[in-house]
């Protein structure tokens, strides 16, 4: 894989690169102002959990809405932002091809961005939404549908204007990305909002909504950055490239089964829940075939990882992965959800996926990409691993505290002995962890900020001698 | 993966059949529009809750102030878990006990206990005062209060019928009472209306 992609030759590659500024950049601009928004509120219902009367006297900050407002800006927000300025990236780069009529992605940009601040505005008045990660409201459903199709058309037609023949596993996972969201919203926008199905079905709607979200789209996105990234980086191949395609094709058949496990216990036939159960097993062959590929690869390499920024991030994602890996198999199993259930646990499980696997791989692909595109390196070139070791101490402060203490919480709580009021107090402390975490998670995601900013500076500052200049063209009537 | 078609075919039957054989499937085993809401059980007639009027405006506030962030609304089976112990309920929750629901909110994390019965457990004055201020019921809670949930107002002659009793620093002064805006009579009546106490033939409550 790498011998062929780093074949291509570097004129064209910098010039697809080049093409695909603009959207890179309005969309990872949106990411990061959306990214800061939700470090705030990410704190903000952190610290409610544990602090129940903080700012609590006005109705549109209650803890429901401030999570549920915390989760669009981050999933929604930063998380698909971003997701769509890497996909377009990688997806131009692997298929050797310009984006073309990249305005109407803009246009899509602004739209997502409008509907999405229309949704939280929405939440914030309470148009919330029930259902874990459905909570925007259901009128911003088709705008936010809308501008992802666009996203993902646009995607698939750069695949199929391709100039090399190769089909890379990065390739795979970005086009099964871009075929399932589109999907997913509308399957989940109809048989929820528009002609809701009746009873708990909803529910299973639901569940199967967000475990698809989380593998089959940020998974997708996440593995296929991994893919690209780590042999480009190494200069190697990856140790069981031969394979990938088995862990593609369980990834694909078996993951987007896993939602119904989460049910467990609830109202609902047995055949349903063993259905993600054994989905979740089958995932065992991806997560062992991605790891070796990943993780044993570098494991290999582990020399070089050292200083180098973007392979700090891309290895942190590919342990994550595994991590989580084991956390999917090990939760889907009714003796363990039997006590992990309704915990904390399944936060930390969801911050790993989420943050752990996509986010951090999310970082390493914009710290690899953007002076690629813009020609220039990183100003503060120090901040890149200082983001790294901010945002590896955030994740543990987070993942682990909220791991035991989500267990013992279940624990407790399965014990009728203990009192509820007893089971309250001791989960507080194990939330204050994720409240800390919360703090330094928003140092690195401010470091980032800083490092976007000076690199954009020279261009802002060019963009305007730009501008001044064709004024005084023009007073001279001299055209440019 | 050879070509864009095989991935396209691989894709499309992978989340094609998960969405049929679950959710279309799903809604035909389920088959909740079939099933009856009133029917009779062991001679006793039994009406599936509906929430309607006020209780059903209840549940609109209830989900639009997000208390679904911590509070579950479903029975776990005995055995499983903890919930018969701590008297969460008396019977697992089914598919039925949900038929009539806009939108089913059976939530996924317990900060705070199982509220599928709770209407069994408490009084309607004993609501108001938990959603005024949870710490002066339980001496350790995570439960915020609701003050946006309640108006100070100056009265004359008696109080209102629905005025919080309160002691200490909370008491208003002279003349003064707090008193539930119609959103906390409306929460209060739909949290009243959550309580399973029938029997249903697949689900029959345990003494």
């Amino acid at each position: 894989m790498s011998s062929m992609e780093s074949n291509l030759t570097l004129s064209g590659t910098a010039a697809i690169d080049r093409s695909n500024k603009a959207p890179f950049l309005v969309y990872l601009f949106s990411a990061l102002k959306w990214l800061f928004f939700a470090s705030i509120f990410g704190y903000l219902a952190s610290w409610k959990t544990h602090n129940p009367e903080f700012l609590n006297s006005w109705s549109f900050l209650t803890v429901g809405r401030v999570q549920a407002v915390y989760t669009a800006a981050f999933v929604y927000g930063f998380g698909c932002n971003i997701a769509f300025a890497v996909s377009l990236w990688l997806i131009a780069r692997l298929s050797g091809t310009e984006i073309r009529f990249r305005l109407v992605l803009i246009i899509a940009a602004v739209f997502w961005n409008l509907a999405l601040t229309v949704g939280v505005v929405g939440i914030f008045m309470g148009d919330l939404n029930a259902f874990e990660f459905l909570e925007l409201p259901s009128y911003v459903g088709l705008p936010l549908f809308l501008s992802s199709l666009i996203v993902c058309v646009w995607g698939i037609a750069c695949f199929k204007n391709r100039s090399y023949s190769e089909f890379y596993a990065s390739q795979w996972f970005l086009l099964a990305a871009f075929l399932i969201f589109p999907w997913i919203q509308i399957v989940a926008q109809i048989m929820l909002f528009v002609n809701p199905v009746p009873g708990v079905v909803q529910a299973l709607v639901a569940s199967w909504f967000a475990s698809n979200l989380i593998w089959l789209w940020f998974g997708s996105i996440a593995v296929a950055g991994l893919y690209y990234l780590i042999p480009k980086l190494l200069g190697t191949n990856l140790l069981a490239y031969g394979i990938a395609r088995r862990a593609f094709l369980v990834f694909v058949l078996a993951g987007t089964w896993m939602g119904a496990a989460r049910l467990v216990g609830g109202p609902f036939p047995a055949w349903m829940i063993t259905s993600g159960i054994v989905a979740s097993l089958l995932m065992i062959i991806f997560f062992v075939i991605t790891g070796i590929n990943f993780f044993g690869t570098l494991w290999q390499n582990r020399s070089q990882i050292v200083g180098n920024g973007v392979l700090l991030f891309a290895s942190f994602a590919s342990l994550a992965l595994l991590i989580s890996g084991v956390g999917v198999v090990l939760l889907s199993l009714r003796g363990v959800a039997e006590v992990s259930q309704f915990t904390i646990l399944l936060d930390a499980h969801r911050f790993l996926i989420f943050y752990g696997v996509f986010s951090m791989t999310m970082f390493s692909v914009v710290y690899y990409a953007l002076p690629k595109i813009l020609g220039r390196e990183w100003p503060m070139d120090f901040l890149v691993s200082s983001h790294f070791w901010i945002a590896f101490i955030g994740i543990v402060m987070l993942v682990v505290p909220l791991t035991i203490g989500g267990w013992k919480q279940g624990v407790a709580m399965n014990d009728a002995a203990v009192p509820f009021s007893e089971v309250v107090r001791f989960s507080s402390y194990w939330m204050v962890a994720r409240s800390m975490a919360w703090i330094f998670l928003t140092m690195g995601h401010l470091a980032l900020i800083l490092n976007v900013i000076g690199i954009l500076r020279p261009e802002v500052e060019t963009c305007i001698e730009d501008l001044t200049r064709t004024e005084t063209d023009a007073v001279g009537g001299v055209e440019s | 993966m050879k070509s864009f078609g095989s991935l396209f075919i691989v894709v499309f039957v992978g989340i094609t059949a998960s969405w049929y054989f679950l959710l279309v499937e799903g809604v035909k085993s389920l088959n909740p529009s079939e099933l009856d809401t009133s029917l009779q059980v062991n001679g006793d007639d039994v009406t599936i809750i509906g929430h309607e009027g006020l209780a059903g405006r209840g549940q609109k506030v209830y989900r639009e102030l997000g208390c679904v962030a911590c509070h579950t609304q479903q029975v776990r089976r005995p055995g499983y878990g903890g919930d018969f112990a701590r008297e969460w309920g008396s019977r697992q929750s089914v598919a039925r006990d949900y038929v009539l629901q806009d939108q089913v909110i059976l939530g996924s994390k317990r900060l705070g206990p199982d509220l599928s019965n709770v209407g069994s457990r408490h009084e309607a004055a004993w609501f108001f005062a938990h959603l005024n201020n949870p710490s002066d019921l339980s001496e350790v809670t995570n439960m915020p209060s609701y003050p946006f949930l309640f108006e100070k107002r100056e009265f004359s002659g008696s109080p209102s019928a629905n005025a919080l009793v309160l002691e200490g620093n909370d008491t208003p002064a002279e003349g003064f009472e707090i008193v539930p805006t119609d959103d906390a009579v409306a929460l209060v009546a739909y949290l009243l209306s959550l309580n399973l106490d029938y029997d249903l033939p697949e689900s029959k409550r345990i003494k």
